[in-house]
């Protein structure tokens, strides 16, 4: 009988080391678990942060290009209603002299005048690249085609343009989107790299449409332009995205640089997957 | 005595590890540094204590309410929400009416251990500590959680108190049906060990995280 107690106790002492050590390892199993979800959690947090940081720099970029549009706006309106008319009112006085002069006054006055022509017509053609209605009603590819004729007639750089495919509309907004894209990468090219010419080439596909910028100047390596604020380059890249569409840019020192920009017309998304319509707000 | 000599040399290190870096600590573990402090004095009371009046009766009721204030206070600074603040500052207040009364009433200090006040104290901050795993989950900030003292503090008392609630079922047990058991022994003082090492870990990761931390709670 002793014997069969013994064994007894012994055979509860067994239980009770068991009970110990299984909630033991219970409590650190909760603790582990808790662990796992807290880390879940974190990655859950981190990834509506970035994406509610999309949203924040998706709408920093409308608001900052809706101002930029009114400031263009109201810049190309005080060229055309003020300063063109100014001018214009100063070559009308200019004729008025020519009057009384000799022949060598009256050539130099001349000379003038043709000056103040040019500038007018200089300043209307500004006017028009400034202004979105301008743009909107003559279109991305007639638009180019101005601000083409501009370049070439200031000699400053050579630009060719060519358009492949059937042209068809992409909208205003994102139109004026690729004009401004257009406008920066030849300032870019005009005020950094040195460029002799630049090459334009619009493709139009039916499920894809193809902006190409290319110039001559000296290049650069990406690495040097990635982090300084206010890079002309990063607002490339944001205003495609802006508008649905993916710019990529290429570079290398002595090779000039290259901006594609390609838009898929029939299947439109923002950065964070949500459809886009035709329009900044 | 070399188990003794083991859990003074860990209380003392994790008391000291408080000291030293108090200044760089939030509040909530500013109180954690002073109570392990008072942890370390009362270890080596406890011993003496027994050495002359072959009981340590007192020097555990002390502890048990000097431990439960601590504690208090210092989960009331680390929730966030007014309402679990409440929760915890009900049920710590309760506890510590408890304690006050078991001292004097049910289990006298002078002549009898406070199981009930341990009891009742392992529970109710087996409770609170999982409000503050709550509070952690649903405020979780980017942060490796190894390297916040809120979770090891947390851990620490949860461990403890889950197990010595189950120690004090089980030595109960064993009590009333004669059994001697060595594991639980070894599990008492094994816990007690683990909970200093514990906090004295949370006191050395802890940084005062100003404008980044959802336990901001500095004085």
């Amino acid at each position: 009988m002793p014997q069969v107690k013994v064994i007894a106790a012994a055979d509860e002492i067994t239980r009770i080391e068991v009970m110990t050590s299984i909630f033991s390892v219970f409590l650190v199993g909760c603790v582990i678990y808790f662990v796992v979800l807290y880390r879940n959690r974190q990655v859950k947090n981190k990834k509506e942060q970035e994406e509610r940081e999309a949203i924040f720099q998706q709408e920093l970029l409308k608001t900052q290009v809706e101002i930029q549009e009114q400031t263009f706006e109201q810049i190309s309106k005080e060229i055309h209603d003020n300063i063109t008319q100014v001018l214009s009112f100063v070559k009308l006085t200019m004729r008025s002299l020519g009057n009384g002069l000799d022949e060598a006054n009256k050539a130099k006055l001349n000379d003038s005048r043709e000056l103040l022509s040019q500038t007018i017509i200089d300043l209307r053609d500004m006017s028009k690249s400034m202004s979105f209605e301008h743009i909107a009603s003559a279109g991305l590819a007639k638009s180019i085609e101005k601000e083409v004729e501009r370049m070439n007639k200031s000699d400053v750089i050579k630009v060719s343009y060519a358009i492949s495919g059937k042209i068809y509309s992409l909208g205003e907004q994102r139109e004026l989107v690729l004009f401004r894209i257009l406008q920066e990468s030849i300032n870019n090219a005009l005020k950094h790299s040195g460029a002799k010419h630049f090459n334009i080439s619009l493709q139009y596909r039916e499920d894809l449409f193809n902006l190409t910028l290319q110039d001559d100047g000296s290049g650069f390596t990406p690495a040097s332009v990635e982090n300084k604020s206010g890079s002309g380059l990063r607002n490339i890249e944001n205003r495609a995205a802006m508008i649905g569409g993916k710019a990529t840019i290429d570079s290398a020192p002595g090779k000039g640089c290259r901006v594609c920009v390609d838009l898929y017309p029939l299947k439109q998304f923002n950065t964070n997957g949500a459809s886009h319509s035709n329009s900044f707000s | 005595m070399m188990l003794f000599i083991f859990r003074i040399l860990i209380s003392f290190i994790a008391a000291l590890v408080g000291m030293v870096r108090y200044k760089k600590l939030t509040m909530p573990f500013k109180i954690l540094s002073i109570y392990l402090v008072l942890v370390f004095i009362q270890e080596i009371v406890n011993k003496f204590y027994i050495i002359l009046h072959k009981n340590n009766y007192i020097i555990m009721h002390a502890g048990t309410l000097i431990k439960c204030v601590s504690l208090s206070i210092i989960y009331y600074y680390l929730f966030q929400k007014r309402t679990a603040k409440t929760i915890s500052g009900i049920l710590t207040s309760l506890l510590t009416i408890f304690i006050l009364i078991n001292a004097f009433v049910f289990e006298p200090f002078d002549s009898t251990f406070p199981s009930n006040a341990l009891t009742a104290d392992d529970v109710v901050f087996v409770i609170i500590s999982l409000l503050l795993f709550k509070q952690m989950l649903q405020y979780a900030v980017q942060v490796n959680i190894y390297k916040q003292g809120i979770f090891w503090f947390n851990s620490a008392v949860l461990f403890f108190s889950g197990t010595m609630f189950a120690n004090f079922v089980l030595v109960n047990y064993n009590a009333s049906n004669n059994i001697k058991s060595e594991i639980l022994t070894f599990s008492w003082n094994g816990a007690e060990i683990l909970f200093n090492i514990l906090l004295g870990f949370a006191i050395l990761v802890e940084i005062n995280r100003k404008g980044n931390s959802m336990y901001n709670a500095t004085s």
